[in-house]
């Protein structure tokens, strides 16, 4: 347990949390999502969740993980209530034909993959080679068995390896 | 040539978290400590002055369990848990599942003041590992003993016996007043070229809609001072109306727009105007949160109507952190049949009947359309009679293939070792 913070401290902790990790987390939360302005809703959401949960943190994970954890559950949900009826952009808008942030990763090579494959490959992707876990950790993770993310990662990779055989190093994939 | 790790990494570089959604992330936290600190000085104040109820209540619980109905009174499991915040006592009574619904009964006793009333909204509780589609229904309010009853329920979950669940609120919201005002305007000679944007609603259904741009004007609502008209106009031929629902405190504050006609009477009532608000958020500093309604009715036809608002304002805001965890344990007699049968595009491949409902599990069809199995069935008995039920809660999840769980809740309590078939339309499914 961290202990009793008072509110400064919690607020200063807070600050530095997000200035650490908040890029990565809201890449995390992109990835999962597949939204920008989502995504933003979900970083949010999860660092105030930090915020209010940081007295729990027994500090048995490093932060990064205990983030990431509060991040995967949130999106979960996110997804979870995906057809509830939410409308995107707001104010000020892409004006017709305007390249936003989204569609240019829709482009890019590895992201569209990645982001075409289904949730539970894309997140064991995502933990795998942009978080740098390995599998033992993804397991504890996602709480599910080791050989289960191993199972995913594999087909993930057998599905990624067919689209982008020839650009990247193989042994990567 | 780059490998994998690297060139994904370099293409997320540009997804960053700005200092400006930092910034909003403190607000949010400064604004909690604000309130925080204000209503622990009124319960210094006003401690004492209250009983409390009992820790252990079974007269409470029957009384929750008789009067939400269903007959389930033998069957809840007392739990008896409770937690304290802000002169707030929030306590567990009992609880009932089975592998993929959990109901909980809650009693909510303000310990130091009046706050609470018979229109006290829990705002957004959750029952988390109990279920995704969850509910929350006022059931009872009793002044003399300042104490509401609750009933929670959760969906959607799978193996919900035995496991670990914990009752989470944040806010709460009583004291509501309900107002229906006139907003005097010429809706005939609104603009019929306002500012639009089109955006694209999140979700499954990616559907395109075209809204206004929002703050074109600030028409204020008169006797209403949390919200305000921030843009109105005609979009293809439909009265488009939008608030501002962001300038609130309170945050279950809500309204929506319809037409009266010079006798008083709503045009709704006669003709199918009214659509769902939509909901979007300004980007940028404001970061506020406005709604949409679109009234079908063109120029012409709004002629001699007066807008007005219906409109649901909370003057109570109750804050603080309610959290309770105990076991599901019911231990409820279950059967479940593994099938495959296609009803339109969605395949059913499980059905579970429980003595508290029927639980149907599958694949295919699409989020965003009413479910082909959304229809009137039967549970069939060993004596031939019949339960008669209709799936109203769908959970799912779209990755790929649709896949849904479908839930219909019986009315009251039925025995499962009676249970020996589903009949659905044409198809008949047997429960072995």
């Amino acid at each position: 347990m961290v202990g009793f913070l008072t509110s400064k401290e919690k607020e200063e902790n807070l600050r530095r949390l997000m200035e650490n990790y908040g890029h990565e987390i809201k890449r995390i939360c992109y990835v999962y999502l597949k939204e920008e302005q989502l995504a933003q809703d979900a970083t949010q959401d999860t660092f105030w969740k930090a915020y209010q949960s940081y007295e729990e943190f027994e500090g048995r994970a490093e932060e990064k993980t205990w983030l990431t954890r509060i991040a995967i559950n949130t999106c979960k949900n996110y997804l979870r209530t995906a057809w509830l009826r939410r409308v995107l952009p707001g104010h000020p808008l892409p004006q017709e034909g305007e390249e936003t942030l989204g569609k240019r990763l829709e482009q890019q090579q590895v992201t569209a993959r990645v982001l075409a494959l289904p949730t539970k490959y894309r997140e064991v992707v995502l933990l795998y080679y942009y978080q740098g876990y390995q599998t033992k950790e993804i397991a504890q993770l996602l709480h599910l068995p080791q050989s289960t993310i191993s199972t995913r990662l594999r087909r993930a990779k057998e599905q990624l390896r067919a689209q982008l055989k020839g650009w990247w190093e193989d042994e990567e994939l | 040539m780059k490998n994998f790790s690297d060139q994904w990494k370099e293409e997320l570089a540009p997804i960053q978290m700005s200092r400006q959604e930092q910034q909003q992330v403190l607000e949010r936290v400064r604004r909690s400590g604000r309130r925080r600190r204000v209503a622990a000085l009124v319960v210094v104040c006003c401690l004492l002055l209250t009983a409390v109820v009992g820790a252990a209540n079974p007269a409470l619980l029957k009384k929750a369990v008789t009067l939400a109905g269903g007959g389930l009174a033998d069957l809840v499991v007392p739990i008896n848990k409770s937690d304290e915040d802000n002169g707030i006592r929030v306590e567990v009574l009992g609880a009932l599942n089975d592998d993929h619904q959990t109901v909980v009964y809650l009693a909510v006793q303000d310990l130091t003041s009046d706050r609470l009333d018979d229109t006290l909204d829990l705002n957004d509780p959750t029952i988390r590992g109990g279920g995704f589609a969850q509910t929350a229904q006022r059931i009872d309010y009793a002044p003399e003993t300042k104490t509401a009853l609750y009933c929670l329920q959760g969906d959607g979950e799978n193996h919900l016996e035995g496991k670990k669940v914990k009752i989470s609120i944040r806010d709460m919201y009583s004291h509501q007043e309900e107002q229906q005002l006139a907003i005097p305007m010429d809706l005939a000679a609104l603009r019929q070229d306002p500012k639009t944007f089109v955006c694209q609603e999140t979700g499954s259904g990616q559907e395109e809609t075209t809204l206004l741009q929002p703050e074109q004007c600030h028409i204020p609502i008169p006797g209403l001072s949390w919200t305000y008209i921030s843009a109105i106009g005609y979009v293809d031929g439909k009265l488009h109306v939008q608030m501002d629902n962001s300038t609130s405190e309170m945050g279950l504050n809500h309204g929506y727009f319809d037409l009266a006609k010079e006798d008083g009477t709503l045009l709704s009532e006669e003709q199918d105007i009214l659509s769902n608000g939509i909901y979007f958020w300004a980007e940028g500093q404001s970061g506020k949160q406005y709604i949409e309604f679109i009234l079908d009715v063109t120029p012409e036809q709004a002629q001699g109507l007066t807008l007005q608002g219906n409109f649901w304002t909370y003057h109570t805001k109750i804050e603080g952190s309610w959290n309770i965890s105990f076991r599901l344990a019911s231990g409820l007699t279950q059967k479940s049949t593994q099938v495959e049968e296609q009803f339109g595009d969605a395949t059913l491949e499980k059905v579970t009947v429980s003595p508290m409902g029927l639980t149907l599990e599958g694949t295919g069809g699409e989020a965003k359309e009413e479910h082909p199995l959304r229809q009137e069935m039967e549970v069939v008995l060993d004596d031939g009679s019949v339960i008669s039920c209709r799936p109203t809660i769908e959970v799912g999840e779209q990755e790929g293939d649709y896949h849904w769980t479908l839930r219909a809740t019986f009315p009251e309590i039925q025995q499962v070792e009676r249970m020996v078939g589903v009949r659905i339309g044409e198809k008949s499914i047997s429960l072995s």
